[in-house]
């Protein structure tokens, strides 16, 4: 009995994966090891479930026995998780996922319990729990979860938690070049790159000034670090990303640049609503252009579509649109004219949208 | 890096690949050929929500310094540039980019606000102001059919489903706000409605938008039945309508093999048995409560896997 899936065996569910085919098919099943994983949305389906059920033990143990619940509760949802995966060969199919996250949460909540909570400790204990399921799982986003968790018990100042964190991320992009058997390793060095940059931005903006607007005209030196460090990396990915054409570098210059932007968004001093008009036509500009640009592919690179959309695409574009509608009524439904108090229009109708 | 090539080679040789296919997929494994195709996507998303949320804003603030009729010209005259892509790609028969797929969406948007802007400025439809949102969805459908849009399709439905008295916003997506009998009765009235337009596409437009229906009144009838199954008097109706929502979805996965509606079917369903028999069950009885919600978890993560065996293919 495997304990989970070879190298080979997961190349092999990486490709069903990749190809659009089920992994019990052949010749899928039998060079997968008998594996199975199931799709996205049902991936996200089971994990609520699965969440949902290790809430329900935990409940049930907290009922019956007087001491050790989150122990008993813990260990009850592993155990489960362990029969999926070894007895149920399930891999990355969500529910065992959520059982042994939940699990191995509610034993690490449990070893809190036991020496009393403070911030490094507690970070420490769900930070090595994560890690532990990540890679028993072999699962990249409780991997990550787990080195954010322990960039908060590294309880250091806040600049050197941001450099930790952007210092993982340059690692896990240059390590991106080395070929992995595995194809858990090299998705973890994906989020990795996408996710660390992102951590390393909020923890380089400064506790006392929270979320608000900085004024970097008037800001020292050392001050600018926390919006150029995205911008930096953004630079670096994006010379990666393209080179080495691969999506995770490019994921990240993006939103390091929308860091970058956020941080920056007093520079102009223009007001909230002109700036997301220019921003947005920029980004317009930009995108046209560079539609425009790679219709021809250069050198291999182009805007156009390779494979056909995935229905987990194809719902998140319908939401995108759907959500966006605006659906306000109307501020006001009294009368147009108005004795006083109006801000524009005639008669002093006040009127707001 | 990654890179299948091995595999895809022994996949070729096992008969699972034909040659063509074999080509393409080598291709992309070498990186010889790279698309930026969702990341332009996600720009262009982001560019249509920075756009659309700052002229709500200017809608909102600047009114006085710019004036209502004003605004009125040049919100229409952006929108309208915003359709010339897509137009001039129909007339010239040519495939539209995806640039002037969003471009489309981002006018059909600044025009929903423009004519909601208006109708707050003018009360041209008084005490009927609502019917803004059915003439935005005719205006809309119109628009999407002529043009081919999903994206623009969507939001006729969005503004249908508003015009019917559904309201978006995060509150109103979880069940108990649908506890009042009427709006949920609204919901279940709206797909119906939109299971029957889904006919009409069917039959006179050969299907172009029926999945879109599908997944708006699937989710409509369910957020209604849900609402009914969460309210102590209107219980029995929702449990019933629960099962026979639940058989006609679930037999809608099995028949084509869509992941989403096996998800819907069997989440929704877990869900309204929770909110139906969980209720009845005395609060002192907390084991026997957390056992049933156990047990209908075990079932629906049974059933999900089930039907995820007996899809055509995986849409990871």
């Amino acid at each position: 009995m495997s304990f989970r899936p070879s190298a080979s065996e997961e190349r092999w569910l990486a490709l069903a994966r990749r190809l659009g085919r089920r992994s019990r098919d052949e010749p899928f099943a039998s060079r997968a090891g008998g594996w199975r994983r199931v799709g996205a949305l049902s991936r996200a389906a089971f994990f609520v479930m699965g969440l949902v059920a290790a809430a329900a033990i935990a409940a049930i143990a907290a009922e019956l026995f007087r001491g050790g619940v989150w122990f008993v509760a813990g260990i009850a949802s592993v155990i489960t998780a362990e029969w999926l995966i070894l007895g149920r060969r399930q891999f990355a199919s969500g529910f065992e996922e959520a059982l042994s996250f939940a699990g191995l949460s509610l034993i690490a909540f449990g070893i809190g319990e036991m020496y009393g909570y403070h911030a490094s400790l507690t970070a420490s204990l769900f930070g090595g729990a994560w890690l532990l399921a990540g890679a028993r799982l072999l699962n990249p986003y409780l991997t990550v979860l787990a080195a954010l968790a322990l960039s908060v018990a590294l309880d250091t100042s806040r600049p050197i938690a941001a450099a930790a964190c952007y210092g993982l991320g340059l690692v896990a992009l240059f390590l991106g070049a080395r070929e992995f058997r595995r194809p858990s390793n090299d998705r973890l060095l994906d989020v990795l790159v996408i996710v660390m940059p992102l951590a390393g931005y909020f923890w380089s903006v400064p506790a006392s000034s929270g979320w608000s607007e900085h004024d970097y005209r008037h800001a020292r030196l050392l001050d600018w670090a926390v919006p150029l460090a995205p911008l930096a990396f953004a630079i670096i990915a994006l010379g990666i990303g393209l080179r080495r054409r691969t999506h995770a570098p490019l994921i990240a210059a993006m939103l390091c640049i929308v860091c970058t932007a956020f941080e920056l968004r007093a520079l102009t001093g223009m007001p909230l609503e002109r700036r997301l008009i220019l921003w947005g036509a920029l980004l317009l500009i930009a995108a046209v252009a560079v539609e425009r640009w790679l219709r021809t592919p250069r050198q291999g690179i182009t805007s156009r579509a390779l494979r056909r959309e995935r229905e987990s695409t194809g719902l998140l574009r319908m939401a995108g649109a759907a959500v966006l509608t605006p659906h306000a009524a109307p501020a006001q439904a009294t009368p147009s004219i108005q004795g006083a108090g109006g801000k524009f229009g005639g008669g002093g109708s006040s009127g707001s949208y | 890096m990654l890179t299948l090539e091995a595999e895809l080679h022994e996949l070729h040789a096992a008969g699972g690949l034909d040659a063509e296919a074999l080509e393409h997929a080598v291709a992309i494994e070498r990186r010889s050929v790279f698309s930026v195709f969702d990341e332009l996507r996600a720009v262009l998303y982001g560019a249509v929500v920075l756009v659309i949320t700052g002229i709500g804003l200017v809608i909102k603030q600047n009114l006085d310094r710019i004036g209502p009729v004003t605004l009125i010209i040049a919100l229409a005259a952006v929108a309208g540039a915003c359709y010339v892509p897509a137009i001039r790609a129909r007339m010239r028969a040519q495939e539209r980019s995806i640039v002037a797929d969003y471009l489309l969406l981002l006018g059909a948007l600044i025009l929903s606000a423009d004519l909601g802007y208006t109708e707050a400025q003018f009360h041209l439809l008084g005490a009927n102001w609502s019917r803004q949102l059915l003439i935005l969805a005719v205006f809309h459908g119109f628009t999407a059919y002529a043009l081919d849009s999903r994206l623009v399709f969507s939001v006729a439905l969005s503004a249908f489903a508003g015009w019917v008295g559904i309201e978006r916003g995060p509150a109103n997506y979880a069940p108990w706000e649908f506890a009042a009998p009427a709006i949920g009765l609204r919901a279940v009235g709206c797909a119906i409605i939109l299971m029957g337009w889904r006919e009409v596409d069917v039959r006179r437009h050969a299907g172009r938008f029926a999945i879109v229906l599908e997944h708006f009144a699937t989710n409509l009838a369910y957020w209604g039945v849900l609402g009914w199954c969460s309210n102590e008097s209107w219980r029995p109706l929702g449990f019933v309508a629960l099962l026979l929502l639940a058989a006609i979805v679930l037999f809608k996965a099995l028949r084509t093999g869509a992941e989403a509606f096996a998800v819907y079917g069997v989440c929704y369903t877990a869900l309204g048995l929770i909110l139906v028999i969980v209720p009845l069950v005395p609060s002192s009885l907390i084991v026997f409560s957390a056992s049933v919600v156990l047990a209908i978890i075990a079932a629906a993560g049974v059933a999900l896997r089930f039907l995820h065996d007996r899809f055509r293919e995986e849409s990871a």
